[in-house]
């Protein structure tokens, strides 16, 4: 018991430094990290870098083909916010805030909003697919990458590049020139509709306007009809 | 002034990288790229909105009989951060619009130049490699 009191003040002590070993090792960390926070804007215009021609599966070449013959599938025609691919591609600025578990992308195009969980948890079992999928990411170096599952079948495209469910999207971002230019390495993996991966490199500046606003509104009429 | 058409087409013939990149695409499923078409006319509305801006013109054509043509250009965000202001062009303005005319033939072009003679303003159109 004596013994047990005598020693409190020496754990006591272990455990401080413990704490604060462990505190200031986590700043450190968060702070050697790359940070991609604020305004971002294409370098290139947005069809730079994406396949007119993939190699298509037989079942991929029918939906592009389908595609083809009704181009109002294309649904930002229509006011229907894009699919997730065609969004990271679209000519418009996107806004990232960053933090320790989460990455979080405001798209200007069609307000859409993509959260990539950095806490270590993995894609959820049989979820229902959505237009932004569902993203998790973690650091390799100074590169994130952000893996995501679960993204609605559709385009990825205004072109067509059709997708299924399966289609599985990695994203590596570095930063380059001290922070002044940031790049993505984007590679798709629908093995349903392409036979094998292919990835489209895309580099962004940052943007030093004001995001806007982005109201959709589909066209009135047509003259003629 | 007086508002006539002037149908003029030519053939471009892009023989160039930038062929590839209009095989697919939603706009040129619509438009003809091999072809450039020029109306005056007077504008009777301005659709200053996302995905597509749109101005309506009026125009007559060599027949003597009036018609509306739809003519398409970028997004209102994309617009305004290359100067186009909402309130740049009015209903009732004189223009001048060069673009690629519907496939199907309908009155309706993607804008390559748009212009107002009275004062020289110039709008913004697609180039040939920023189609999107």
């Amino acid at each position: 018991m004596c013994e047990a009191y005598d020693r409190a003040p020496f754990l006591a002590l272990i455990g401080l430094l413990t704490f604060v070993v462990a505190v200031s090792t986590n700043l450190s960390l968060a702070a050697d990290l790359p940070d991609f926070s604020g305004a971002w804007n294409s370098e290139t215009w947005s069809t730079v870098g994406w396949p007119t021609e993939p190699d298509y599966t037989p079942a991929g070449r029918l939906a592009q083909q389908a595609y083809d013959a009704d181009p109002q599938d294309d649904p930002t025609q229509n006011c229907i916010s894009p699919f997730l691919v065609h969004q990271i591609s679209a000519p418009f600025p996107h806004e990232i805030i960053q933090q320790e578990h989460r990455v979080t992308f405001l798209y200007e195009n069609f307000h859409q909003v993509r959260r990539v969980w950095l806490d270590g948890r993995d894609h959820p079992e049989d979820a229902y697919p959505t237009l932004m999928g569902h993203s998790i990411g973690w650091w390799e170096g100074d590169t994130l990458v952000v893996d995501t599952r679960n993204v609605e079948a559709g385009y990825m495209r205004p072109q067509g590049l059709p997708h299924t469910e399966s289609l599985h999207v990695i994203e590596r971002y570095t930063l380059l020139d001290g922070g002044e230019r940031k790049q993505l390495v984007i590679t798709l993996d629908d093995p349903e509709y392409y036979r094998e991966p292919w990835s489209v490199t895309k580099i962004y500046v940052p943007f030093n306007e004001d995001i806007l606003d982005y109201d959709c509104v589909p066209r009135l009429h047509v003259p003629g009809e | 002034m007086s508002c006539r058409i002037f149908q003029v087409t030519l053939t471009l013939w892009l023989i160039s990288v930038s062929v590839p990149a209009f095989s697919h695409h939603s706009f040129l499923a619509h438009y003809d790229e091999d072809t450039s078409t020029r109306i005056e006319g007077v504008v009777t509305e301005v659709w200053y909105q996302n995905p597509h801006a749109r101005v309506y013109v009026e125009v007559t054509n060599s027949d003597g009989e009036t018609e509306v043509w739809e003519t398409e250009t970028y997004p209102r965000n994309i617009l305004i951060r290359r100067g186009w202001r909402h309130n740049d062009l009015r209903e009732g303005d004189d223009v001048v619009v060069t673009g690629r005319q519907a496939r199907d033939g309908g009155n309706r072009l993607q804008i390559i130049t748009i212009m107002r003679p009275s004062d020289g303003w110039e709008g913004v159109g697609f180039g040939v490699d920023s189609i999107d």
